[in-house]
């Protein structure tokens, strides 16, 4: 009778947490490690009653759990793909995509690399390991280290696409849970070069390589004149309502874009 | 911005009505339009969206049999597997057979419907094994929290609750059967199926997560059980609980936790002593842990069963398994398994412990040694298994020395869908 009335207890216990606003986001590392955790934070102190729950575990994830009804937003650093369009209609999901703000891949080499700057051919032969050793790119004689994002991250497929032609990565490449994992290995290893968000290039011990004369900063990926600029989504499954819409709308707001800035994102306009 | 709505119709007619055009053969157009301001980079993105839905190949279609079904799915498990167990038992003038044996492992249809309103239902039936291994009906009335009502496994034994297409090692560890496999007398039939209500849920984004249930004392895994009114033996419920932690850190993940389970009127020895007043309990401790390529997953089991050796007496039978693996490259890992079990003097056979081994006689206590490859084909979905399995019991329940060994190779290939 004590266990009836303990489980009675939990069930009850449960069910009146309920009915608290919940909004679960999840996907992309380069949104949620550090812009959206943050405008939750802001959006939690105007609105007490909401609580959040972030995961960033890659874009993959993120479409994955709207398809799957796990999250009510999906990050992505990527658009989504014709076979997830496909996977998500057969289950009657409609994919919303919503640009949150757009960011660069910035290509990060040790602070000690005496490169100057790099072409978009040379960051292809580098990436698909064509080029091995950095004086074969105008570098000091060494090894060429490749620090790349997970298989489940936007930015994976992303770079692939924008900065290698579409081909493989090099075999020796490694692959890095986040950006700042990247950015902390390239960080000690002077021979290390990396991609990583906006938002991340202001550690130490790397820095930011030009690609034919062009930096990753607003104005250029403003304009698409810098070559790795692309712009970042919250995805929902058809037109989002609540309070999803009501977080969607402070995103895209004057708050939130201000936030986005300072994080190191380009806001929409 | 400077639009001529004539004109922006046309170029979305254009974009939109052709059923040849795919998506991405748009996308020079749609970018055009946004460098020239008729569309916003929005505005680019719907179309996008749109074009890319319109051109997408939907993979599969499936209509839901009632009005209220908005969601309908279809899954499929396939599991070939090939064992070859040799038996060596000590003293003995003559071993059993070997087995030497392909066969179907799993053979799964999954249909999980949603119903709207938070309510949905999932039936999963394995023509291998002529049983349902899911049939519920779900209530998540939050992503926090959800009801279970029906026929499912409880949350104890966490390697007995983790995906059978997920086994890293083909099959669950000895320590594992043991503890759930149907109760013969010395199997314990803990944990696993049940049929009754199942709460499960998380606290926030602590990484706090608890499950409780209420069941029917008897492990259900075949029509006749399922359907059954019930009789003397399992007229009393059967209770669980547990709790965890699951965190991430960079590329490491976590999981632990503990679980309980009590099932009044399940112990004493034999099956005709179940339902005269023996009580059986159920204890598990659990630690499953990721980084990068490397991943470890152990458990700690122990039962109190109220006379539960042949000689009358109570029993406290226990063990536990330790299991890494490494993906030497990004599709080929690499799995060891060590399972050691002491029943306490309840007693425990090779075929207990070791799927599809023979006998070997009754002994106190067994340890299990695995190793073996799993190849990624299509990730976990189409994946090859092989290794080798060595396991030994010793020592009568009575204490005398004894010992019977089985060694042998278990391969299975694996499609999901």
């Amino acid at each position: 009778m004590k266990i009836c009335s303990l489980i009675l207890a939990t069930l009850l216990w449960v069910a009146s947490h309920a009915s608290a606003q919940r909004l679960v986001i999840k996907g992309s590392d380069t949104l949620g490690a550090k812009l959206v955790p943050q405008l939750a934070e802001e959006y939690r102190a105007k609105n007490p009653g909401v609580s959040f729950e972030i995961a960033a575990e890659g874009s993959t994830t993120g479409i994955a759990a709207i398809t799957d009804g796990t999250a009510q937003i999906g990050m992505s650093s990527r658009r989504a793909k014709p076979t997830e369009v496909s996977a998500a209609q057969a289950k009657g999901v409609t994919m919303k995509p919503i640009i949150v703000a757009y960011d660069g891949m910035a290509v990060v080499v040790h602070a000690s690399n005496p490169l100057s700057q790099l072409t978009k051919r040379q960051v292809e032969q580098i990436f698909t390991g064509a080029v091995s050793d950095w004086s074969a790119v105008g570098g000091a004689p060494g090894k060429i280290s490749i620090y790349t994002r997970n298989t489940s991250s936007g930015t994976y497929s992303d770079w692939k696409e924008l900065a290698m032609n579409k081909k493989d990565y090099a075999k020796s490449s490694q692959k890095m849970a986040g950006n700042e994992q990247i950015v902390a290995e390239v960080a000690k290893n002077p021979n290390g070069i990396g991609y990583v968000g906006l938002a991340y290039l202001h550690a130490e011990g790397i820095k930011v390589v030009p690609i034919d004369g062009h930096s990753p900063t607003e104005e250029e990926v403003r304009s698409k004149k810098y070559p790795y600029a692309r712009p970042t989504f919250y995805y929902t499954d058809g037109e989002p309502t609540g309070e999803t819409a009501k977080f969607i709308a402070f995103t895209l707001g004057k708050e939130g874009q201000s936030i986005a800035r300072k994080v190191g994102f380009v806001p929409v306009e | 911005m400077n639009r001529s709505p004539f004109f922006v119709a046309f170029l979305l007619c254009a974009c939109l009505g052709l059923k040849t055009l795919r998506a991405q053969d748009s996308g020079a157009l749609i970018n055009a339009l946004v460098r020239k301001g008729i569309l916003s980079n929005q505005e680019a993105e719907d179309i996008r969206a749109e074009l890319l839905r319109e051109s997408a190949v939907v993979p599969s279609v499936v209509y839901g049999g009632a009005k209220s079904t908005h969601r309908l799915s279809v899954g499929g498990r396939l599991q070939l597997q090939y064992s070859h167990l040799d038996m060596d038992t000590a003293g003995t003038a003559l071993d059993p057979a070997a087995t030497n044996h392909v066969f179907l492992r799993r053979v799964y249809l999954t249909l999980k419907a949603g119903l709207g309103g938070d309510w949905g239902t999932v039936l999963t039936y394995d023509f291998a094994a002529a049983g349902y291994d899911d049939a519920f009906i779900e209530w998540k009335p939050s992503p926090d929290f959800f009801f279970n009502f029906g026929l499912r496994k409880v949350n104890v034994a966490y390697e007995e609750r983790a995906s059978s297409g997920n086994i890293r090692a083909i099959e669950r560890s000895s320590l594992t059967r043991y503890f759930v496999e149907s109760n013969n007398g010395r199997r314990l039939g803990a944990a696993g199926y049940r049929i009754g209500a199942f709460v499960e849920g998380k606290v926030g984004s602590t990484g706090l997560f608890y499950n409780v249930a209420i069941t029917n004392p008897e492990r259900s895994e075949s029509f006749s059980l399922g359907s059954s009114s019930g009789d003397a033996s399992n007229n009393r419920a059967a209770y669980w609980g547990g709790i965890g932690m699951t965190g991430k850190n960079g590329s490491l993940a976590w999981t632990t936790g503990i679980g309980a389970g009590r099932l009044p009127d399940q112990g004493g020895s034999g099956t005709a002593n179940l339902g005269r007043g023996s009580d059986l309990s159920i204890y598990s401790a659990y630690v499953d842990v990721t980084s990068d390529r490397f991943t470890f997953l152990g458990e700690y089991l122990q039962g109190d069963v109220e006379r539960g050796t042949p000689a009358g007496s109570d029993a406290k039978p226990r063990g536990y398994f330790l299991q890494p693996s490494v993906f030497v490259t990004e599709s080929i890992e690499v799995v060891l398994r060590y399972s050691s079990l002491n029943t306490d003097g309840r007693g425990v056979t090779l075929a207990d412990v070791i799927r599809s081994s023979p006998t070997g006689g009754v002994m106190n206590r067994s340890e299990e040694w695995y190793a073996g490859a799993n190849l990624y084909l299509r990730g976990n979905d189409l994946k090859y298994q092989l290794g080798v399995t060595s396991a030994k019991t010793r020592e009568t329940t009575a204490g005398a020395p004894a010992e019977a060994e089985a060694l042998g190779v278990r391969s299975q290939l694996q499609v999901q869908f």
